[in-house]
C-alpha cells in the first residue's frame, strides 16, 4: 500500500486489494483516516489498478482486512511519522507528544489535552464528525490558501499547540519534500502455508469463530427444505465497520444456504450440465431467510486495530447448521450436499422403509460412495442413427487437438 | 453470447403480420415478449433472417368477456395482466394461479400468454450454448441426429415447460390461429403434437392470435401446483392444474392436467371419470395422483431425477385435488 498526501490535505491510498463488494475500499480508507486522524472524506482510495497500485494477491482466504489492512496501517504510520516530525518542530515539542485526531494535530496537554484517550479511538465508523467539532479550517487561513501568506501567518503566530491537518501536511511537505509512505504485510513465518505443492497461498494468520442456529421445515412428502430463520454469531475481532460486518454475515448465510440446498455442478462424461445461472440455482429473494446477527468482538494481537476477518467464517457454519436442523426435524443425516429435495426424500423413504424408488440415480445420500452424474448419455456407442459430422464420437484426432 | 444478426419487422396489424409470415415463412421467428426467444437466439438455437415483433400489433392485447359468456384473451396479453385480472381470478382462478407462478415478476411483465402457449420445449442437452452443444455432438432437436436423453432412440423428448397451458387445458380453451389464408380455431389439446422437436401443430406461416375460454368452464374451483427448486425464476420441473365443481359435497366435474414431464402438456385421461360423483377423501385424491403419475413420462431432460419428478406429480396432484375440494 502506498499513501501520498498533497498540499491540500487530500490523502490518496493506492492499494492492490480488490473491492468485490465486501467493502475493502471503505476499510482501507477508514484505517488510513484513523491513523492520520483526518476525516474520511479526505481519503481517496485507488484500488486494484495494476498500472498504479502495489501488488496484492487477491480477495480470498479471508485475508484482505487482515493483510491489506495491516499494510495500510503501516503505510499510514510511516506518513504520520513524517508529519509528526515537521509538526513537532513547529509546535516546539517532541513528535511523540503529538496527537492526530479530529482533522488536526494537537500537542498533548494542549488545549485539546483533556481528550487524551489516544489517537486510535474508534472514530472510524463515525466518519467526518471531526470536521464539525474542530476549529474550522477557513478560520485559520481566512480563506487564503496561498503558501506564502500561510507561512507569513504562521511566522506571525509563532509556536502553538494545535495545527489543522492541512497546516501539518504543508509543514511536512516544506520540511521533507513530497509526502509518501509505503507499507506491506506478510504473515508470520509459522502462519504461512509452506513450500510444498498444494500449500496454502496467503492464508490469514487469524482465525475467526462463528456459531449458527437454523430453523428449517421439511416437507415429508416432497423432501423440500425451507429455511425460516438463521441466528448467526460471528467473532470477527475488532469491528471496523459494523454495517459491513452485518452485510457480510447476512451474505455468508445466504451463500451457505445456496450451497446447502440448491447449488450443485452436475456433470455428465465431463460436460457441465448446468453452466448457466438458470440451471445452477442460487437462492432467490423468495428463499432468503430472516437472519438475526450477533457480532462478537475480540481483539486480535496481530490484526489491524484488533480486527480479524468477516467473510468465510460465517459461511462455514451455515451448511452444518442446516444439515443438523434437517436431522433434528425428520431424523435423516445426509452426507451429500446440496440437500436437494430428491436426496432428502430418498433418505426419508429409506428410513420409513417405503417402497424403493430410484430417486437419486442409485446413490445413497446418507453414505454416498461416488459422485452422482446426470442421466442420459454423451456418446451412444451402440447401434443408432447416423452421427453428425461434428459429433465428438466421430472425431478422429484426440479431443481438443483441432481447437 | 451475442445475438445473431437479423432484420426486425414491426407490423401494426394482424393482416400485416401474417403477410410478413407468408413472405418469409421458415426464415422468421415471432417475438412477443422475447423472454424465451432472446436467450435461445443468443445460444444460436435460432438464427432467423427476420424477427417479427408483435408488440406494435393492434388488437392483440386484453381480456374481453363477450355477451355469450366466452372470454377472449389476446395472445399478446402479458402474464402480469392475467395474474392481476380480478375478473379472471373470480371466474377462472386456475389460470391466474398458474400465470402467477411463471418465472419472476420481471419476466411476467414481458412474457405473454401466447408466448407461454407456444413456449419452445426444453432439455438440458438442448438449451445450451453453441460451443456446449458442439461438445456433446448436438442432438435431434437441433443440428444433430441422436438423443442423449433416450440413447439409441430417434424421438426427441424435450419437455414442454409452460405453466399456463395445463390450466388452459383444464378450462377446455381454444386458440385462434391466423394465416394469410384466413383464421382457424383449434382446441388447445389438439395444438400440441406430443413430439419434443416439432412440438406444436403450427405451420410456419401461421400465428396464434387469441385464446378463448368457453362459458362452460367458468366458475370452477382451480388449483395449480408447481415443482421447482427455487421459489422464483425457475421453469416448472413438474406442474399440475386441477379444476373442480362440486355439488352437495360430491365432485360434480373435475379435470386434471400436467406439464413439464412430457413433450406436451396433457390432460390426465379418465381423471374426470375417476372423480365425478365421488365424495372427496384422501384415498380418492391418492388414486388421482397415481393416475396422473402414470400419464407422466419424465426423462433426464431437466434438473432433479426423473423418478423424483414422477413421484412429485403424484404428490402434487393429490394435494391439488384436495385443495380444490377444500377451497
Amino acid at each position: 500500500v502506498n499513501i501520498k498526501i498533497d498540499r491540500d490535505g487530500g490523502v490518496v491510498v493506492y492499494t492492490g486489494a480488490s473491492e468485490i463488494g465486501q467493502g475493502s475500499d471503505t476499510m482501507t480508507a477508514q484505517i488510513a483516516a484513523e491513523v492520520l486522524g483526518c476525516s474520511l472524506p479526505r481519503v481517496r482510495v485507488i484500488a486494484a489498478d495494476t498500472d498504479l497500485t502495489p501488488i496484492d494477491i487477491g480477495s480470498y482466504s479471508s485475508r484482505v482486512t487482515f493483510m491489506a489492512g495491516n499494510a495500510t496501517l503501516r503505510a499510514a504510520t510511516e506518513v504520520k511519522k513524517l508529519i509528526a516530525a515537521a509538526a513537532a518542530k513547529k509546535m516546539n515539542c517532541a513528535p511523540d507528544e503529538l496527537i492526530f485526531r479530529e482533522d488536526g494535530v494537537t500537542k498533548r496537554n494542549g488545549h485539546m489535552g483533556a481528550a487524551t484517550r489516544g489517537s486510535l479511538s474508534r472514530t472510524e465508523s463515525r466518519g467526518p464528525v471531526g470536521q464539525s467539532s474542530a476549529p474550522s479550517v477557513s478560520g485559520h487561513v481566512e480563506g487564503q490558501i496561498l503558501r506564502g501568506s500561510l507561512q507569513q501567518k504562521r511566522k506571525e503566530e509563532g509556536p502553538k499547540d494545535r495545527m489543522t491537518f492541512e497546516e501539518a501536511v504543508v509543514a511536512a511537505i516544506d520540511f521533507h519534500g513530497a509526502l509518501t509512505g509505503t507499507g506491506s504485510y506478510a504473515p508470520p513465518q509459522e502462519a504461512r502455508g509452506g513450500k510444498h505443492k498444494g500449500a496454502g497461498v496467503g492464508p490469514s494468520p487469524a482465525y475467526s469463530y462463528s456459531a449458527q442456529v437454523a430453523e428449517v421445515s421439511v416437507d415429508e412428502e416432497t423432501g423440500e427444505v425451507t429455511v425460516h430463520k438463521v441466528w448467526a454469531a460471528h467473532d470477527c475481532g475488532r469491528v471496523l465497520n459494523p454495517v459491513s460486518v452485518e452485510g457480510q454475515i447476512i451474505g455468508s448465510v445466504w451463500m451457505g444456504m445456496g450451497q446447502a440446498l440448491t447449488e450443485e455442478m452436475v456433470w455428465k462424461d465431463g460436460m457441465l450440465m448446468n453452466p448457466g445461472l438458470l440451471e445452477y440455482r442460487s437462492p432467490s429473494s423468495v428463499e432468503s431467510p430472516e437472519v438475526e446477527l450477533i457480532i462478537v468482538e475480540s481483539i486480535d494481537p496481530e490484526g489491524p486495530f484488533g480486527a480479524k476477518e468477516c467473510s468465510e467464517g460465517s459461511l462455514a457454519a451455515t451448511i452444518p447448521a442446516i444439515a443438523n436442523a434437517i436431522y433434528d426435524a425428520v431424523g435423516v443425516r445426509l452426507h451429500e450436499s446440496p440437500f436437494t429435495p430428491e436426496r432428502v426424500l430418498a433418505a426419508l423413504r429409506a428410513k420409513k422403509n417405503a417402497k424403493a424408488l430410484n430417486l437419486t440415480e442409485g446413490i445413497d445420500p446418507t453414505s454416498p460412495t461416488r459422485f452422482r452424474e446426470h442421466g442420459g448419455a454423451l456418446c451412444f456407442q451402440g447401434k443408432g442413427p447416423e452421427r453428425h459430422a461434428l459429433d465428438s464420437s466421430q472425431r478422429q484426432e484426440p479431443a481438443g487437438g483441432a481447437d | 453470447l451475442s445475438l445473431p444478426d437479423f432484420k426486425l419487422l414491426r407490423p401494426r396489424s394482424i393482416d400485416e403480420a401474417v403477410r410478413y409470415l407468408a413472405e418469409h415463412a421458415g426464415n422468421l421467428r415471432v417475438l412477443a415478449g422475447g423472454t424465451d426467444l432472446i436467450p435461445s437466439m443468443r445460444q444460436k438455437l435460432f438464427e432467423p433472417q427476420y424477427v417479427l415483433d408483435l408488440r406494435a400489433v393492434a388488437g392483440m392485447r386484453g381480456i374481453n368477456p363477450q355477451p355469450n359468456g366466452v372470454v377472449e384473451i389476446g395472445a399478446s396479453t402479458t402474464l402480469r395482466t392475467i395474474e392481476r385480472s380480478a375478473f379472471l381470478r373470480e371466474h377462472f382462478p386456475v389460470l391466474t394461479e398458474a400465470a402467477a407462478t411463471v418465472a419472476s415478476p420481471v419476466l411476467r411483465n414481458m412474457g405473454t400468454i401466447g408466448g407461454n402457449i407456444c413456449l419452445d420445449t426444453r432439455c438440458l442437452w438442448y438449451n445450451q450454448s453453441l460451443t456446449w452443444r458442439k461438445g456433446c455432438g448436438f442432438c435431434i432437436k437441433k443440428d444433430g441426429d441422436l438423443c442423449h436423453v433416450a440413447p439409441g432412440g430417434t424421438k426427441c423428448w424435450a419437455v414442454f415447460s409452460g405453466d399456463t397451458p395445463p390450466a388452459l387445458l383444464c378450462l377446455n380453451a381454444e386458440i385462434e390461429i391466423a394465416s394469410s389464408a384466413g383464421t382457424r380455431r383449434v382446441p388447445l389439446h389438439d395444438f400440441y403434437s406430443g413430439l419434443g422437436d416439432n412440438y406444436r401443430k403450427l405451420q410456419p406461416n401461421e400465428l396464434v392470435t387469441r385464446v378463448f375460454l368457453p362459458a362452460s368452464a367458468a366458475d370452477y374451483r382451480g388449483v395449480y401446483r408447481k415443482l421447482r427448486v427455487r421459489g422464483s425464476i425457475d421453469y416448472p420441473l413438474a406442474g399440475v392444474a386441477v379444476v373442480m365443481k362440486r355439488s352437495n359435497g360430491h365432485v360434480a366435474d373435475a379435470r386434471i392436467a400436467i406439464t413439464a414431464v412430457n413433450p406436451a402438456p396433457l390432460l390426465v385421461k379418465n381423471a374426470t371419470e375417476l372423480l365425478t360423483g365421488k365424495l372427496m377423501e384422501e384415498a380418492l385424491a391418492e388414486a388421482a395422483g397415481d393416475l396422473a403419475a402414470k400419464t407422466a413420462k419424465p426423462l433426464t431432460t431437466s434438473a432433479l431425477t426423473p423418478e423424483y419428478r414422477r413421484e412429485m406429480i403424484r404428490v402434487l396432484t393429490k394435494r391439488a385435488v384436495l385443495a380444490a375440494a377444500a377451497n
